[in-house]
């Protein structure tokens, strides 16, 4: 079986800056792999350049089998990428940003799939509100729900847990735990570790562009426990990053 | 209370000396050093140009296109008709606007309502205080603009700070007929009974007592220096004083009634701006609840926009192009309907038709052939620049864009149709009153040879309109900086030197997509000419430059789209 998101030697230059330099790995379907760092990084140009938004300067990028530099329309179908900053048309309604996308994607049943979702992210009243109206965390589960709105295979979410209310942290989890059960292949960053100790299945941590660990949960607590058990994904990092108090 | 006003005044200053500041940082970027550079020649040309006396010599034996007086009833009958559009036309909800930095800081603060009035006044000073300065350098050339630089400065400022004042100020007010219960239409319906009766009582009036003159100059004369438009025109007269005063003296026994009623207008801009947001603060709660739910991105007082009804059904197949000219569709004015083009067109087509039908309207059958010839020259050159629903508007949004499952080139070509609608219709509206009012002088053109003509040209515009967006999208996506797309425009030397990049490249791109058309078309024209009829050869030489036209800008279009793709917005915008 191939790997939903497959990225090889994958390499970001803004200028002679190296953002992130030889990344690879690769995410099958139903895994969770979160993206962990401190600030600066490189998890978002990571992100960005593995939804197609910039190209990289060196390395392969593969969605779903469609390589992305190669056939970019055929990845990009299958994926979707939800920003760290929620961006959305200033005069279009929710329920206008959701038929634009639908015709965009092609979802001939949109009104159908979309209902569900709104009422998921309890804005189904707003429906006709511009986003200059929404709050922070409405604007943001507008976008999430116009991201999901053609199924997506792929999935690529850059701090999707900032800015939402508690039931909205609690459903957002669920709904991609959910969609990982389901096939679909997830990459998200967030610096709330607890929370994503609660929906990866495999982390990745980056440091100044470059990997300092991969693997499953288990794989990278075990390399930075020092034989302790039980050791926190908060732990880990601390002491991956060489920030530990300790 | 004078402390309120030394912070104002101070978030006033330090904005403005470090957006200086910021802007001579920019320097260092090379891209902003030529805009800079090109502006201060600019305006040095300029001014060593206006200083040096053989220009002076030169300019005093050029003929006068128009006489002062003549100019100052077209300019006073100017601002007539901009004061009327400024009642009767629909807009938003009026608010002050602030940024959402100004909303976190000043409404949490204790001040008063009138000294937030204040600080968005002073706030529109700084412009146009740089675009009287600017107009007094090109209006010292004028020949018809009598005077003197330094008087021209108080009368552009004189004009414009009135003018925006009223513009605030009427949309103050008919929000606050909005909130007493005056419904928008019925509002529409009030102006626009109010200007028929006008203009038809003018109209009337014209008819019965002015006898016919020789020349329309002279004609047009008689008709504004007597009567009800005599004294429909003095106040903006009033107002135009200073600018056309053309001795120091007269400057200063014209500068009392202009002052005049520029105070009148400030003093009503503060009554009725502080009257409606009293108003509207205390429906919305106390005023820090209004505050908080403006931080928490409400901003419904602050921005007035209303959702646009969906200007067609987006069916959920089908070309994403379509997708985009929905979207920005939603974003363009409420009015621009397919339904009201229509009536337009059927007023003009009907007025038109009943002018050309009576010989004795000739004098108003030719000046709505000059106003409509004007207005679409007015529309070819500056239109593209004014109808931004494109790339301009949406550059915030390339991430997502970029996302979509669609190619760069219908991204491109998807965002360049909503301005290229717009601009088409509304040139087609004009050329439609062209066709039917325009006579050429001393030469006679059958009815068919005139259509033919007419349909030609109306193959040909949207392909001058596509080539001119095309170039505009095309400066925003290589130098996304020059357009800024954040709330605010920007405005400065080195900006000004940029738009005149623009503009020149703009011209150049025009001039050599035009080039090959119209080698091609002329061939064309001979020959068909020669071998089947006037008709048939103007017919094929307009389809041909439209043709050529629409290849030139699908290759234009495939380039900016593999741009667009290539296209990073976040590596752009550093300072
Ligand atoms: N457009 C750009 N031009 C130049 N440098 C950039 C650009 N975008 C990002 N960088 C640099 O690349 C590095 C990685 O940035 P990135 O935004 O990917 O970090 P991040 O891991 O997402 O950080 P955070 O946790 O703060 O979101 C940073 O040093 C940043 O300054
Ligand atoms: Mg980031």
């Amino acid at each position: 079986m191939t790997a939903m998101i497959d990225v090889q030697g994958f390499t970001k230059q803004y200028g002679d800056f190296t953002a992130v330099s030889g990344l690879s790995f690769t995410v099958q379907a139903g895994e969770v792999l979160g993206l962990v760092g401190p600030n600066g990084a490189g998890k978002t140009t990571t992100l960005r350049s593995i939804a197609g938004i910039i190209p990289p300067s060196i390395g392969t990028i593969r969605i779903a089998g469609h390589d992305l530099l190669a056939d970019p329309i055929g990845a990009k179908r299958q994926l979707a990428f939800f920003p760290d900053e929620p961006r959305l048309f200033d005069y279009l309604t929710v329920r206008q940003h959701l038929a634009f996308v639908a015709r965009l994607y092609g979802v001939i049943d949109h009104e159908a799939v979309a209902r569900p979702l709104l009422e998921e992210f309890e804005i189904a009243d707003k429906a006709d509100t511009l986003p200059g109206e929404l709050s922070r965390g409405m604007k943001q589960k507008l976008a999430i729900a116009c991201g999901l709105l053609h199924s997506p295979s792929v999935m690529f979410f850059d701090e999707p847990l900032t800015g939402l209310d508690p039931l909205g942290i609690r459903r957002m989890k669920n709904s991609i735990l959910q969609r990982a059960r389901a096939g679909a292949a997830i990459v998200l960053s967030s610096h709330l570790l607890h929370l994503l100790e609660e929906v990866c299945t495999h982390v990745l941590i980056l440091k100044r562009g470059a990997r300092i660990a991969h693997g499953t949960l288990a794989e990278v607590s075990a390399a930075f426990s020092n034989g302790e058990s039980g050791v926190s994904l908060e732990e880990v990092f601390l002491r991956a990053t060489g920030g530990s108090e300790g | 209370m004078s402390n309120v006003w030394s912070a104002l005044l101070y978030l006033r200053a330090t904005s403005l000396c470090n957006s200086v500041l910021a802007r001579l940082r920019r320097l260092r970027q090379p891209k902003y050093l030529i805009g800079a550079v090109v502006g201060i020649a600019y305006l040095y040309f300029f001014l060593l140009r206006r200083m040096s006396p053989a220009f002076h010599g030169a300019s005093s034996g050029a003929p006068l296109p128009f006489s002062p007086s003549m100019a100052m009833t077209l300019a006073a009958a100017m601002l007539l008709v901009v004061v009327a559009l400024c009642w009767a036309l629909p807009r938003a909800r009026a608010a002050l606007t602030f940024s959402e930095a100004e909303i976190a800081f000043l409404f949490p603060a204790p001040l008063s309502q009138r000294a937030l009035v204040h600080y968005q006044l002073i706030g529109s000073q700084l412009r146009i205080i740089i675009t009287a300065l600017v107009l007094a350098l090109l209006s010292s050339r004028w020949s018809f603009l009598p005077g003197h630089a330094a008087t021209h400065i108080v009368g552009w400022w004189l004009l414009f700070a009135t003018l925006s004042l009223h513009v605030t100020g009427s949309s103050f007010a008919i929000t606050r007929w909005l909130d007493r219960g005056l419904a928008a239409p019925r509002r529409q319906l009030l102006a626009t009974v109010i200007i028929v009766l006008s203009a038809g009582a003018a109209f009337v009036w014209v008819r019965q007592d002015i006898a016919a003159a020789a020349g329309s100059a002279e004609y047009l004369q008689r008709i504004t220096e007597q009567g009800p438009l005599y004294w429909l025109l003095l106040p903006f007269r009033l107002l135009l004083g200073p600018l056309f005063a053309n001795t120091f003296g007269a400057f200063l026994v014209a500068l009392a009634p202009a002052l005049v009623i520029h105070a009148a207008h400030y003093v009503w801009v503060v009554h009725v701006n502080v009257a409606l947001q009293e108003g509207s603060i205390a429906r919305a709660g106390k005023r820090a609840e209004l505050a908080a739910a403006l931080r928490a991105g409400n901003f419904r007082l602050a921005s007035g926009r209303r959702a646009r009804r969906a200007p067609f059904l987006l069916a959920p197949t089908g070309r994403p192009e379509w997708a985009f000219l929905w979207k920005n569709l939603l974003s363009s004015a409420p009015y621009l309907t397919l339904k009201n083009a229509l009536i337009a067109a059927a007023v003009i087509a009907a007025g038109c038709s009943w002018l050309a039908a009576h010989p004795d309207q000739h004098i108003l059958q030719r000046m709505a052939a000059v106003v409509s010839i004007a207005m679409l020259s007015m529309l070819l050159l500056m239109g593209p620049l004014m109808a931004r629903q494109d790339l301009r508007s949406d550059l915030l949004n390339a991430d997502m864009l970029k996302a979509y499952p669609v190619h760069g080139r219908q991204v491109v070509l998807g965002e360049l149709l909503t301005p290229l609608v717009i601009l088409t219709v509304a040139s087609w509206l004009l050329l439609l009153a062209i066709s039917l009012t325009f006579v050429p002088p001393r030469l006679a053109i059958a009815l068919s040879l005139r259509w033919v003509a007419t349909l030609g040209l109306a193959a040909v515009l949207p392909g001058l309109f596509a080539v001119q967006l095309l170039v505009m999208n095309a400066a925003t996506v290589l130098f996304p900086a020059w357009v800024r797309p954040s709330a605010q425009r920007e405005q400065g030397i080195d900006v000004m030197g940029q738009r005149i990049f623009v503009t020149a490249g703009m011209l150049l791109v025009l001039a050599v997509a035009l080039l090959p058309a119209s080698i091609l078309a002329a061939l064309i024209f001979v020959l068909a000419h020669w071998l089947a009829g006037v008709h048939v050869a103007i017919g094929l030489a307009a389809l041909v430059v439209a043709a050529v036209l629409v290849a030139e800008v699908a290759l234009g279009i495939e380039w900016l789209g593999r741009r667009f793709e290539h296209f990073d917005l976040s590596a752009e915008l550093r300072p």
